[in-house]
């Protein structure tokens, strides 16, 4: 992760969009969809608050469609791809 | 977490009541699937008679499964991982040697209509947010996986079925009745009333197992008509042209599922489900099409705060009774809702403001919550003005007819959870609320701008490159939040096709190429 600052308002947003989720198990290795609760309204409430606190273009689907196993997805393969969004400035793909 | 189902048994019966965790509505997730399988795993039928499903959450029985994953599946391998546990969940509860009865409050769709088809039993209650729809075709451009391909000719006969499935019909409970999706549909404010005499009837008379994949489609009615399935095809071709394979993949499947037993096997169809999922999946106007679901709730969360489609509260709207005749009044009241009261009052007393005649088309309205007492005034106004009148709270610029679910929402100050809650309940009602915090129409100009250059019109243009330098503009100029409001906009008010995905892309995709 070359961007570590990215955590902590990431585990903010993940908190705002899943508030029923107690706030230890919001951590990096927490699973989206099992942990998180993250299912099809949430992803797309969690694609607006990311884009808002990083202000660049993010669609979270599109980190569905690059894995098999959707239930294998953590908080660290969501970072990433907010890191790559911030490294390519903004050029949005879905 | 706490298990998705909650199981108490009354007597004989046992209700399964349904609450996704941690979801807005209820989706038959896996956590969900699980449940069904460890319930009815342990089952003792010395006990149980019958099984009841029902739902803990307002506005929702089951609105589908997770369509997130369909993102993930690229293989036919990927396919049965992540839909062979809903789909083992789904037969357990049709293989149940008990009965089993849905019982429907709240909407049901796609997926969601799949699993009461499990059911030997379907009743609803008639309140406007109990509708059945199956999402599939028309908003995801997908082939339904969990039978309703084979089983709907076999419970509604083809025509019916076609209507249904096909051309994606969205059916209140009272049409779902008459239609025979439903066996029963009950007065909203009698339901829980009704459904326990429904199923004391039931246990007396001894509830059957009706299992629909082996039902007879040996009833002439029940089968394709060659003149319904040459009207099928006439209006499958009339289809923007990415459209036409896949509905009439879905045609041929439903042909299939009609014809008598001794010539087709409902396994024959469920066989092919998954490999005819999977390959509506790979193409370009499904994919457009899922990730537009997702753009539609992108743009409710960037004008309500929130992605929930159910309100979080029960409300009143309050009225003057002169004013009942009203358009307004009269759609509320072809569309009751449970948690919704209309409240006639002489005079409006509660707000003090007196309605003049000419107002009639365009009344003050106050909604409060009774248990927090909260209130506001609202405006209805019908046709998007350019200038709009903004006396009061909120108002309210409905379209003038049905070109759109849009509805332009003027706040004279913040936007308040009552505020928000309201807004969603207009959503169950039907209209989509685009919030404004201008003084002037942000909808206005793109309806001028279409009809400036409809094709009637002398010189006109192309409007979609037009509608697009108006969204530049609004988007530069922070009077749109979102582009995902804009794509909402030119979808609903202008039919951008679906398979197409968000306008905003699209065209910028067209400029950059």
């Amino acid at each position: 992760m070359k961007n570590p600052d990215i955590y902590p308002q990431l585990l903010k947003v993940l908190g705002a969009v899943s508030p029923e989720v107690p706030a230890e198990k919001i951590k990096t290795t927490a699973l989206l969809i099992s942990d998180l609760n993250i299912d099809s309204l949430k992803v797309a409430e969690l694609s607006v608050m990311l884009e808002e606190a990083f202000q660049v273009p993010i669609f979270v689907p599109e980190l569905l469609t690059r894995v098999d196993d959707p239930y294998r997805l953590t908080v660290e393969s969501l970072a990433a791809l907010v890191e790559e969004k911030l490294a390519s400035g903004g050029v949005r793909s879905s | 977490m706490r298990s998705p189902i909650t199981a108490r048994q009354e007597g004989p019966i046992l209700f399964l009541d349904i609450e996704t965790q941690g979801s807005a509505v209820n989706i038959f997730n896996k956590p969900l699937a699980d449940s069904i399988h460890r319930i009815f795993d342990e089952i003792n039928p010395s006990k149980t008679q019958l099984i009841v499903f029902q739902s803990k959450k307002p506005y929702s029985f089951l609105n589908g499964a997770e369509l997130i994953l369909t993102q993930s599946m690229k293989t036919l391998e990927d396919v049965f991982a992540l839909t062979s546990n809903t789909k083992a969940a789904y037969e357990k509860v049709a293989q149940c040697p008990i009965p089993t009865v849905a019982a429907i409050e709240g909407n049901c769709f796609g997926c969601g209509v799949e699993f009461t088809l499990c059911c030997d039993y379907r009743v609803s209650s008639d309140s406007f947010d109990s509708r059945f729809y199956m999402t599939e075709l028309r908003d995801y451009c997908l082939l339904p996986l969990f039978g309703s391909i084979e089983k709907l000719p076999r419970l509604m006969g083809f025509k019916l079925a076609i209507d249904f499935l096909l051309k994606a019909e969205v059916w209140t409970a009272k049409k779902a009745y008459r239609n025979g999706l439903i066996d029963a549909v009950f007065p909203m404010d009698r339901f829980p009333n009704d459904l326990d005499d429904f199923l004391h009837t039931l246990l007396n008379q001894g509830p059957k197992k009706r299992n629909l994949s082996q039902s007879s489609t040996s009833h002439p009615i029940l089968q394709a008509d060659k003149s319904d399935v040459a009207e099928v095809r006439d209006w499958i071709s009339k289809l923007p042209s990415d459209q036409i394979d896949l509905h009439n993949l879905c045609l041929e499947m439903m042909i299939k599922a009609s014809l008598p037993q001794n010539q087709s096997s409902p396994s024959m169809v469920s066989e092919a489900a998954p490999k005819n999922l999977l390959s509506t999946l790979s193409t370009e106007s499904s994919r457009n099409a899922t990730a537009f679901f997702f753009l539609r709730t992108m743009a409710r969360v960037a004008n309500l705060g929130t992605s929930t489609v159910a309100p979080d509260r029960r409300l009143e709207i309050i009225f003057d009774s002169s004013l009942a005749p009203a358009p307004f009044f009269k759609i509320l009241e072809t569309r009751p809702l449970r948690y919704l009261k209309l409240v006639r009052e002489y005079r409006l007393g509660h707000s003090g403001v007196i309605q003049k005649k000419e107002n009639v088309n365009n009344p003050v309205i106050v909604i409060s919550d009774p248990k927090t007492r909260e209130s506001f005034s609202c405006r209805i106004c019908w046709g998007f003005q350019p200038n709009p009148t903004t006396d009061q709270e909120m108002t309210l610029y409905f379209p003038k007819g049905s070109e759109t679910d849009l509805c332009e929402v003027f706040l004279l100050g913040s936007l308040s959870p009552i505020h928000t809650s309201f807004l969603l309940l207009l959503g169950q009602l039907g209209w989509q609320a685009l919030v404004n915090r201008d003084k002037t129409s942000v909808v206005n100009p793109y309806f001028q701008i279409y009809e400036s250059n409809l094709p009637s019109v002398k010189d006109a243009s192309n409007p979609w490159p037009l509608l697009y330098a108006q969204a530049q503009k609004d988007l530069n100029e922070k009077r749109i939040k979102h582009r995902s409001i804009i794509d909402v906009l030119i979808h609903s008010a202008f039919k951008f096709p679906l398979s197409n995905g968000s306008f905003t892309e699209f065209m910028q995709k067209q400029e950059i190429s």
